[in-house]
């Protein structure tokens, strides 16, 4: 009876620390977001008083329409997604190409594996090194400050992340429906396209979503490679940022606004993240 | 419809040699069972003729033509997979009708296969299901209608029952036996129930280690096993073997071994003619091994003195009753073997007794070469 109680209330208490586990990564990872939104509402004065203004009783939509003002606001904003759609779909579509193929066994397994790490090599070096290259080749391509710079460069930047991601959606596909789709006569490209892609569609819907977030964020290369037709929001974000000021309002403005496409984006990829859909194909 | 033919056909993955040296022509219209344990080659025999694997060496003709280069989807012939392999994503009407879209049929032709498909395997209230909401005897049907519609030369099935609970394999084998009766297909059908390959087959080619073992009509593969494997791997339960010495006494034959004492067993030229080894009668000499099924064996729970010298003392183990039989375990000796009786027949665990052997039906192997000595 006693060590029956004992249990029980160990249970309890295990539960009330998984709650207040629970608790402190919920702050953890609210925080930011709710800081940043508040602070998009806040009068200047505000955002730089010590102690900060945890909850702000006053507020105002001034940060939001300065940041609308903006001189050629909206190119920019058409930019970041044209950008990211662009870069996303090509990196997708190509990485999941490049990481079919690595999925069946056309090769020694050696040599897929050096082929694979070859392909992680470009995600290791700190992108900060590679950065005068690009620099150099995109103006010697005559490409400075084009959209076709950028959606290069963030293709080339996701692929292996989109190789390696997809290889393993891939691998988990039962093999027998490859083979049925090869009696059915399909041919490569057909197997590809109408079995593989569907079936895979789970892990495109995810790889999407981090590519798409990557290229929309993506700071570094948008501030070298472009300064005004091609400029993203990032870059634009930057300019807040000064020696001489720090305008935390419309940083924080331009910034929510800018949550609100991805939020979009991953809802409508969200759908096909169920899970399960291959169940029914075979016996498991 | 097509016949197949395998000459000198080989597999190596590496340094498994999963195929040796395969020799077979599997007629038009003609149902043949590939039976083997468990690594056999079987999958790999099929994968070869599907052109799913490119065979190491050997040539694969498909009604006289040769087909090594022959890409799978231009052999134009239908597999069926132990996990039934169906598009998930696709609806049944369009798992069954994709074959045919693939190769541009047109619609309203496909559409027409398609039900007279799904008819013929009573699925048609099914078509618009996803293959998820389908039971496994469903999912199943509908893996044969994909491969009936297209109307293949020939039909390559991968152990297609073997997902399914014991009563739905039974009903599905006797359908599959009406369905490609009726279709009039080339059937390579691969499996390791033997009571599937005895009850479906034309022919059976029982393999072991990549090696054909023994091509023919499932009964006389049972009656006349070529080697001790064969004569081991079909039947259930097991043919019972016992190591024995043979020696000519007086006209006779006496079979005897450690677990057989002198005399348990003598045969008369009129035994041997029974078995058909008259003619062989000389390799009757020295080590052997002796097989006999089962039903073969006779329990009799009488006195010593009314043995006779043909009469082997046991003693029962187990009994097993299986409702249409009994199957005793028994010892003779430090052997066990096992002996089927009828339901009515009260023995009990425990009890002594004598066998009987029916004399017709025991065989002989080669003590090193395990080959029936009839052979
Ligand atoms: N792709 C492969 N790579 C390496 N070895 C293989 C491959 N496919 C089959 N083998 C080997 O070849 C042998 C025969 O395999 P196969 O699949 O034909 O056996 P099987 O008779 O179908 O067995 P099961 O009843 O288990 O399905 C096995 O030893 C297997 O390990
Ligand atoms: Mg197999």
């Amino acid at each position: 009876m006693a060590a029956a109680r004992t249990f029980v209330s160990q249970q309890r208490l295990g539960r009330l620390l998984l709650y207040l586990v629970t608790a402190a990564v919920l702050v953890a990872v609210a925080f930011p977001a709710y800081w940043l939104v508040t602070t998009a509402f806040k009068y200047e004065v505000d955002t730089i008083v010590s102690p900060p203004i945890i909850l702000p009783l006053r507020g105002t939509l001034r940060n939001f329409t300065d940041v609308l003002r903006v001189e050629h606001i909206g190119q920019f904003f058409l930019n970041s997604a044209l950008i990211a759609l662009v870069s996303t779909g090509l990196g997708v579509l190509l990485g999941s190409m490049a990481a079919y193929s690595l999925s069946k066994v056309y090769m020694a397994y050696r040599i897929r594996q050096v082929i694979m790490i070859w392909i992680l090599i470009v995600r290791i070096f700190p992108p900060i090194t590679t950065a005068i290259p690009y620099f150099v080749i995109i103006r010697g391509l005559n490409l400075s400050d084009t959209h076709v710079a950028l959606i290069l460069t963030h293709t080339a930047f996701t692929l292996p992340f989109v190789i390696w991601l997809m290889l393993g959606f891939f691998q988990d596909l039962p093999d027998a429906i490859d083979k049925a789709a090869i009696m059915d006569g399909c041919s490569l490209w057909q197997r590809f396209c109408q079995i593989t892609l569907p079936l895979a569609l789970p892990g495109i819907a995810v790889t999407a979503i981090f590519t798409f977030i990557y290229s929309w964020n993506e700071f570094l290369y948008a501030s070298m490679l472009t300064s005004r037709t091609a400029k993203t929001l990032p870059v634009v974000i930057a300019g807040y940022m000064s020696d001489k000021f720090l305008r935390w309002g419309e940083m924080s403005a331009l910034a929510a606004m800018m949550v609100v496409p991805v939020m979009i984006f991953a809802g409508l990829t969200q759908r096909y993240l169920v899970r399960g859909l291959t169940f029914g194909a075979v016996k498991e | 419809m097509a016949q197949i033919r395998y000459q000198h056909v080989g597999k190596r993955f590496g340094a498994v040699q999963a195929l040796e040296d395969l020799n077979l022509v599997v007629a038009d219209r003609e149902f043949v069972t590939l039976v083997g344990p468990s690594g056999c080659g079987k999958s790999t025999t099929l994968n070869l003729t599907a052109g799913l694997e490119d065979p190491s060496r050997g040539e694969i003709y498909i009604d006289g033509q040769l087909v090594n280069a022959v890409p799978p989807g231009k052999r134009d012939i239908a597999m069926v997979f132990q996990s039934y392999a169906l598009y998930p994503h696709k609806t049944v009407r369009e798992n069954i009708g994709f074959g045919l879209k693939v190769r541009k049929m047109a619609r309203a032709e496909i559409e027409s296969r398609v039900q007279q498909a799904a008819q013929s395997l009573e699925i048609d209230h099914l078509l618009d299901r996803k293959p998820r909401q389908l039971s496994g005897g469903q999912r199943q049907r509908v893996a044969l209608g994909r491969a009936i519609t297209r109307n293949p030369k020939a039909f390559l099935l991968d152990e297609p029952l073997s997902n399914l609970d014991a009563k739905l394999r039974i009903q599905m084998r006797a359908e599959l036996k009406l369905l490609f009766a009726r279709v009039e297909g080339t059937v390579l059908y691969v499996t390791h129930d033997q009571a599937e390959a005895m009850t479906l087959s034309d022919r059976v080619v029982v393999m072991h280690h990549g090696q054909v073992q023994q091509v023919g009509p499932p009964l006389e593969v049972y009656n006349q096993p070529r080697n001790l494997f064969v004569a081991g791997f079909l039947g259930s339960p097991n043919m019972n073997f016992l190591d024995c010495h043979l020696h000519v006494q007086d006209g006779m034959w006496q079979v005897q071994g450690e677990d057989m004492p002198e005399g348990a067993l003598t045969l008369t030229e009129a035994d041997l003619e029974a078995m058909d080894l008259l003619a062989h009668r000389d390799r009757l000499h020295g080590s052997a091994i002796l097989g006999i099924r089962p039903e073969d064996i006779a329990f009799s729970p009488r006195s010593e003195a009314d043995a006779t010298d043909s009469h082997l003392p046991c003693q029962v183990i187990v009994v097993e009753p299986m409702g249409s039989m009994n199957i005793l375990v028994v010892a003779v000796g430090r052997q066990r073997l096992m002996i089927s009786t009828g339901p009515d027949q009260d023995i009990r665990a425990g009890e002594r007794g004598w066998l009987t052997f029916n004399r017709a039906k025991l065989h002989f192997f080669h003590g090193e070469t395990e080959l029936n000595l009839r052979a």
